[in-house]
């Protein structure tokens, strides 16, 4: 049977209506996906077992987690010979480092609301980022929905999540470099949902009487005490400022200065000190596992550059670094 | 511990060699092999997701010898009565202490400004690879040399301040500290020290 160029001219408009709104069904999609992974990060109760591949390492470790009205505990627990512990609730990070016989604790990040929103608009990142969803495979017994995270320059590193389809937890996720490799990955062994976490769960077990405890000192932030205005001329395109704070080093006393930008996904640290010492301090790249690093004098000044991102972007950020009264 | 005996070890954990006389004089003669050989029994385990606990000795078998074995860096010893005191150290006290003790391998090259060609990062969409495939991670730069430890410990410093403020810990909560507890000291970097 021959079709009508009426008829062919319907079932070509109904293709062109499907994809049309498969394409919006899509971001609409990964929207809901990201949304519910952001969503869960901060609200589910679990305790599970996970490896974590970097490298030529890899290591086992357990995350328990608790959020109720009074907000979110955390523990995380290595398995290997280290013994090291990092614990966090509202206010304050510990780390308990049996290696080193010391217990140390940060304040957290200042308090936003709770849990926190997901930081960008999917139609921003969808500037910089092309997402996928890539079916659907079980991790750790549970049944999870797959994206695909890639970068549309050379300037971000690219992601693959596994989130649980039930609950939105990530329950397995790759963090992809330049040439599609991939540079870091952790995946969920094992996990138990909970109605709810016994305390006994987030305490530690190994700190004694030998430990030595430090303590953040909250008068050591000193805002406003930098006299210079820092600019970072040039970032990758959809990356704004998140926060500017300052820290006084409890080596020298001196102020150091920690600007963090992000786009959404990805997240770049500038710091800025004084330079005090000789030899200590990073000129060139840098890589610690998926974290790049680069550094370099300006002036009297240091300047170091952090990120998950590529070397490419680090060392563009650190150039551009100047002092605001200069230009 | 040579790469043919981690190699060997390997295998036999995975059932692809045999646990001879040889094996076992290594695993009970030297430590970096009896170490070696816990950590791929637990992550074996873990990997078939089988419940791993450490017991509560162990950790305080390994926390006395770290006490024995290692010397105080960061601080004087503190004697405490009853309570613990907090010390004060300032907003970097985490970093720094773990830049004494989890000394990450960092690697450097020089830097030669250029003009990069615009490639974008591409990987496969293959919807059904299972979840649970291999392993394998990448070096992000294997050519690097390393940098200086003083220079390691400066940049320790800054990544967990990055981390407690990056988007990405926002997101996906601890998992940015995975670097940190999971770093395993090597006997390479130790002796650097």
């Amino acid at each position: 049977m021959k079709s009508s160029p009426g008829r062919l001219f319907t079932a070509n408009l109904v293709l062109l209506m499907l994809l049309s709104a498969s394409a919006w069904g899509g971001e609409e999609d990964v929207r809901h996906w990201l949304e519910k992974m952001q969503h869960a990060a901060h609200t589910v109760n679990y305790d599970g077992t996970f490896v974590y591949s970097r490298e030529d390492q890899l290591t086992a470790m357990r995350l328990i987690h608790r959020a109720d009205k009074t907000g979110e505990q955390e523990r995380l627990i290595s398995l290997d010979n280290t013994g090291r512990e990092v614990i966090r609730d509202n206010k304050k990070v510990t780390c308990i480092l049996p290696d080193s016989k010391a217990v140390v604790v940060e304040r957290d990040r200042p308090a936003g609301p709770f849990p926190p929103p997901f930081p960008s608009s999917i139609k921003e990142l969808q500037k910089h980022y092309e997402f996928a969803l890539a079916g659907q495979g079980k991790v750790a017994g549970q049944m999870a929905q797959k994206i695909y995270i890639q970068p549309r320059d050379q300037y971000r590193y690219g992601h693959r999540l596994w989130i649980d389809v039930n609950t939105g937890l990530l329950l397995q996720k790759h963090l992809m470099n330049e040439s599609g490799k991939p540079l870091e990955k952790f995946m969920f062994t094992r996990i138990e949902y909970l109605k709810t976490v016994p305390d006994a769960l987030l305490k530690s077990q190994t700190i004694g009487k030998e430990y030595t405890w430090y303590e953040a000192d909250d008068k050591a932030l000193v805002p406003g005490e930098f006299k210079r205005k820092w600019v970072v001329a040039w970032l990758p395109s959809g990356f704004k400022q998140d926060m500017e704070t300052a820290h006084k080093l409890p080596s020298t006393g001196k102020p150091l200065e920690h600007l963090v930008f992000s786009d959404g996904l990805s997240s770049i640290s500038v710091f800025i000190e004084p330079h005090a010492e000789k030899g200590n301090h990073l000129i060139g790249a840098t890589t610690m596992g998926a974290v790049s690093a680069n550094g370099r004098h300006v002036d009297n000044y240091n300047i170091t550059v952090v990120g998950e991102v590529p070397q490419i972007t680090v060392r563009k950020v650190c150039d551009s670094v100047e002092m605001e009264n200069k230009k | 511990m040579d790469k043919h005996q981690s190699e060997k070890l390997s295998a036999v954990s995975d059932g692809e060699a045999v646990y001879d006389d040889v094996m076992s004089r290594l695993v009970t003669s030297n430590k970096d092999f009896q170490k070696q050989w816990e950590r791929i029994h637990i992550i074996r385990d873990v990997m078939r997701g089988q419940q791993v606990s450490i017991k509560a000795q162990d950790l305080s078998l390994r926390v006395s010898q770290a006490l024995e074995s290692e010397p105080t860096i960061l601080a004087p010893k503190k004697r405490f009565n009853s309570q613990h005191l907090m010390k004060q150290a300032g907003g970097f006290a985490i970093a720094a202490t773990m830049a004494v003790t989890a000394v990450l391998t960092v690697q450097q090259r020089n830097v030669t400004p250029q003009n990069e060609p615009l490639t974008v990062a591409s990987f496969p969409l293959t919807p059904n690879q299972p979840a649970a495939d291999n392993f394998q991670t990448v070096a992000s730069q294997s050519e690097l040399p390393r940098v200086s430890s003083a220079v390691e410990r400066k940049l320790s410093r800054y990544i967990v301040n990055h981390n407690e403020y990056s988007a990405t810990s926002n997101m996906q909560g601890m998992l940015p500290y995975v670097r940190i507890v999971g770093y395993v000291p090597t006997q390479q970097v130790a002796n650097e020290k």
